[in-house]
């Protein structure tokens, strides 16, 4: 993500002058990005408490195992090799060999993205849009940036309606920031993908934006869940842990955050670290209102139906978008041809994910009604209804933050500071940011060494 | 902050989410992980890392582990992070470590072109020194070393080692060499003693270099030099195989990694004036670069078994080829000599500039101390072929064992 100032400060003891006799950094939730921070400030010797909310550690994520042997992920958990070994928990993790992701369009199959590049209307219709755009003017919504990137043609089949279904918004309302460009060109992800083939390893493409793509760095999958690496950054913050304490205010006297209250006593602070959805920061900030742009952030409800199958290989390859399916969902995934022990010998998991929003009729149905409303819209599977075991059914009311157009501005300032010293909102919901697990790790990192930089600074 | 454990359990109780039972999700079939423990930059103290390379122990398999390389953003040292804690190092050096086994039995020629090569360079490093010189060899396993010097040095010198291994400081002494045991920061050697000190392949397996070099300044006498000899950063074979493969992480037993600058700059810090920082020629981290990428690809074993310190066809390739890099000044090793400045404070034993160890597991080091330029003369004449050996410097070293019984 480019648009924070990506400085890399140094950290050095002398950043350490003035911390004895200061309040400790609270960090406001114990998933990954909260322990990754109070894990570094407390390697560097600074005190930290963290508050998490709910009765766990490993914040969103959640795996769980039915009596079956299925198993059931919730939120994106593979990570890379690179990620497992920062943290130090590579022992603990499988190697995935292959990971792929097609697109179903007008009934045919389509690898991603190279292999909608078949479809010559798709071809023509970009190479017009590069002949008579002004490359020159600045795109100013998803929408253009995508005309622009892939053409008309494609942009309407494709883009658009995953992007509409994916945030709820229409792709004109949508900031530019909402299409993550290739890492290094079309060559080089080929490249990459031909090293994944060799090697047989899921060769990260797209995953991280922070550090650079590379055939030595593919997914794994920590056995255990993400809870695996939160458990390894917990060695070491004995005692620095309140679970079921949920921080009720941020309290801040100027342009200072000086405190929290939480389980109704109030705590001192010399610098807090956030991990809440950033749409909730501005009632818990009291004592300045120049949060109060961000109630205006949304953030797409989702929710995951995972069906259990007869079968294995039932779709083309482990992820399925279906930009024109008709149906509730908009992507489909087959776990187990990626994660082959997700699952039994002989059966798979369909995960379909349908955007929505809370307490709409998607939201409130059954879960064997969702089920039914799937399969509905897998006939081409064959004896898709016969295969159906059961499902079980998992609802985020934020799973996705819907970079729309008219608050893109407050958005940005926000990516650069939270205007407020000494408050520094990291992680997914934290940065309001589509973030995956590595780049969380390595934003989170960066981000705490900006905060104990500017501590040493004020302290000097 | 690590601590110690078979495997990670997975405790239910602090993880969200019905039907689990606790789990033990240790790999059922490798042995068990490592202790690895998270460290700050061992030259400048920074924590501020940036991934450069991630792999495994290719060589020996001690541990299903995957390990980060990192490149400090502030200094330029590549390091392991986070690494094996020092209760783990009879594990990573197992009894079966014998990188650079090159005792006359088992490598026949390979062995006879190094000793002779390697006597020559050690005779190098004792240039102008005074009939009745005192050398210690830090790291110095069985003795091969300091066997050189007996055998091609002045009668005069005396010639003394450091190794922490029982079994290493056994074989030295059985070759009659007078070898402390322990390490160099807690023998108690006499401070202010020795012309000239030895680390040869031992810098990047410690966990303090500043600290040990810190010891070796204490017991040179003013004016006496060290010359250290390990791995350089600053090489194409780095730069192609950084990636995972790059011969000289040999995972996870090095934990610094050094190039001209960051080797020059660990001098300021502790005191030690730069006499020069060269390169040498060593085809070893370009056949193991190799290798690991075959084992990694998984490649049969007749095409690995082509690339290691039992092949001298792929040594010689190598050799001549890093002889090409060391011409443009990239040779595969450091070889640097420092001097302990001439004391003005008085004799042997005075504390050197930075007194605070700079490679604390969970610290931070102070602020960073004078950087000395390297005086850098890329070194062609002379050079050996062959790399120190990869000696762990507190642990059994096989080969040496055997060298010795052969010898």
């Amino acid at each position: 993500m480019s648009e924070r100032p990506g400085e890399r400060r140094p950290v050095r003891a002398a950043d350490r002058r003035g911390e004895r006799g200061r309040a400790p950094v609270v960090v406001i939730g114990a998933g990954l990005a909260g322990l990754t921070a109070a894990a570094y400030l407390r390697r560097l010797g600074i005190r930290v408490r963290v508050f998490e909310a709910g009765p766990h550690i490993a914040g969103l994520a959640k795996t769980e195992r039915d009596p079956e042997g299925f198993v059931y992920d919730f939120g994106a958990h593979f990570i890379t090799n690179r990620l497992a070994a920062a943290i130090g928990v590579g022992a603990h993790c499988r190697t995935i060999k292959h990971y792929g992701e097609t697109v179903r369009l007008e009934g045919r199959t389509y690898a991603y993205p190279m292999g909608l590049m078949r479809r010559a209307d798709f071809i023509l219709s970009a190479i017009r849009r590069r002949a008579i755009v002004d490359e020159r003017r600045p795109p100013r919504t998803a929408a253009d940036v995508f005309r622009l990137r892939y053409g008309d043609a494609l942009a309407r089949r494709v883009a658009f309606p995953l992007l509409e279904a994916w945030s709820g918004a229409p792709a004109d309302k949508l900031a530019p920031s909402v299409a993550a460009a290739l890492q290094h060109g079309i060559g080089h992800t080929l490249l990459l993908k031909l090293d994944g083939r060799l090697t047989r390893r899921a060769v990260a493409i797209g995953y991280s934006h922070e550090m650079p793509e590379s055939p030595n760095v593919w997914h794994v999958y920590p056995m255990g869940g993400v809870a695996v690496l939160c458990q390894r950054l917990l060695e070491g913050l004995e005692g620095c842990i309140e679970l079921n304490s949920p921080v009720q205010q941020i309290m801040v006297d100027g342009d200072r955050v000086v405190g929290v209250r939480a389980g109704g006593q109030e705590h001192a602070a010399s610098a807090v670290v956030s991990t809440a959805p950033v749409h909730v920061l501005p009632r818990l900030v009291v004592g300045t209102d120049v949060l109060r742009p961000l109630a205006r952030f949304r953030y797409r409800p989702m929710v995951f139906v995972n069906l259990r199958m007869e079968g294995r290989g039932l779709l083309p390859d482990t992820v399925l978008w279906t930009p024109d399916a008709g149906g509730p969902f908009f992507r489909l995934t087959e776990t187990p041809l990626s994660m082959p022990w997700l699952a039994p010998r002989g059966k798979t998991l369909l995960v379909a994910d349908l955007g929505c929003e809370v307490g709409d009729e998607i939201w409130r149905a059954s879960d064997e009604e969702l089920a039914d409303r799937c399969l509905a819209h897998l006939d081409w599977i064959p004896d898709a209804r016969r295969r159906y075991r059961g499902c079980r059914v998992m609802r985020s009311p934020i799973a996705y933050p819907v970079h729309l157009a008219e608050y893109e501005d407050d958005r940005q300032r926000f990516a650069q500071s939270t205007g407020i010293r000494g408050l520094v909102s990291v992680g997914r919901n934290g940065e309001f940011a589509h973030l995956l697990m590595e780049d969380v790790y390595w934003r989170t990192l960066d981000a705490m060494r900006r905060l104990v930089a500017d501590r040493a600074a004020a302290a000097a | 902050m690590a601590v110690p454990r078979v495997g990670v359990t997975v405790d239910r109780s602090a993880v969200p989410g019905p039907g689990l039972e606790r789990q033990e999700i240790g790999p059922d079939n490798r042995s068990a992980p490592l202790v690895l423990e998270h460290v700050a930059c061992a030259v400048c103290g920074a924590t501020n890392g940036e991934p450069v390379g991630v792999g495994e122990d290719f060589e020996y398999h001690t541990s299903p582990d995957s390990f980060l390389a990192v490149r400090c953003r502030v200094c330029g040292l590549v390091y392991l992070d986070p690494r094996p804690a020092r209760s783990e190092l009879p594990r990573i050096y197992p009894p079966s470590y014998h990188a650079f086994d090159f005792s006359a039995e088992r490598y026949g020629f390979v062995y006879r072109v190094r000793r002779a090569l390697e006597g020559r360079r050690a005779m190098r490093w004792c240039r102008g020194l005074p009939a009745d010189a005192r050398i210690l060899d830090v790291g110095c396993g069985d003795g091969f070393h300091l066997r050189l010097l007996r055998d091609f040095g002045a009668p005069g010198w005396s010639l003394e080692g450091v190794d922490a291994s029982p079994r290493a400081v056994d074989a030295a002494r059985a070759a009659g060499l007078t070898v402390h045991e322990g390490t160099i920061e807690t023998v108690g050697l006499r401070p202010g003693h020795y012309d000239l000190v030895l680390l040869i392949a031992t810098i990047e397996h410690v966990d303090d270099p500043a600290g040990v070099l810190r010891a070796v300044r204490r017991l040179l006498r003013p004016g006496g030099r060290v010359v250290i000899v390990t791995d350089n950063t600053a090489t194409l074979d780095f730069r192609l195989f950084r990636g995972r493969h790059w011969g000289g992480y040999h995972f996870p037993r090095h934990f610094n990694l050094f190039d001209r600058a960051t080797l020059a700059r660990l001098a300021g810090r502790v005191g030690l004036d730069v006499d020069a920082v060269e390169t040498v020629v060593s085809p070893v981290n370009w056949v193991y670069s190799i290798r690991n990428t075959l084992v990694d690809w998984r490649a049969p074993s007749w095409l690995v078994e082509r690339f290691s310190l039992r092949a001298p066809a792929a040594l010689a390739v190598f050799t001549l080829w890093d002889t090409l890099c060391q011409w443009t000044g990239h040779g595969a090793l450091l070889r640097a000599v420092f001097r302990r400045p001439v004391d003005r404070r008085g004799s042997g034993g005075t504390p050197s500039p930075d007194t605070t160890s700079l490679a604390a597991p969970v610290g931070l080091a102070p602020g960073a101390g004078p950087v000395t330029d390297p005086v850098v003369a890329p070194d062609v004449l002379g050079d050996s072929p062959l790399g120190g050996p990869m000696l762990p410097p507190a642990l059994p070293h096989p080969s040496r064992e055997r060298e010795t019984a052969g010898v």
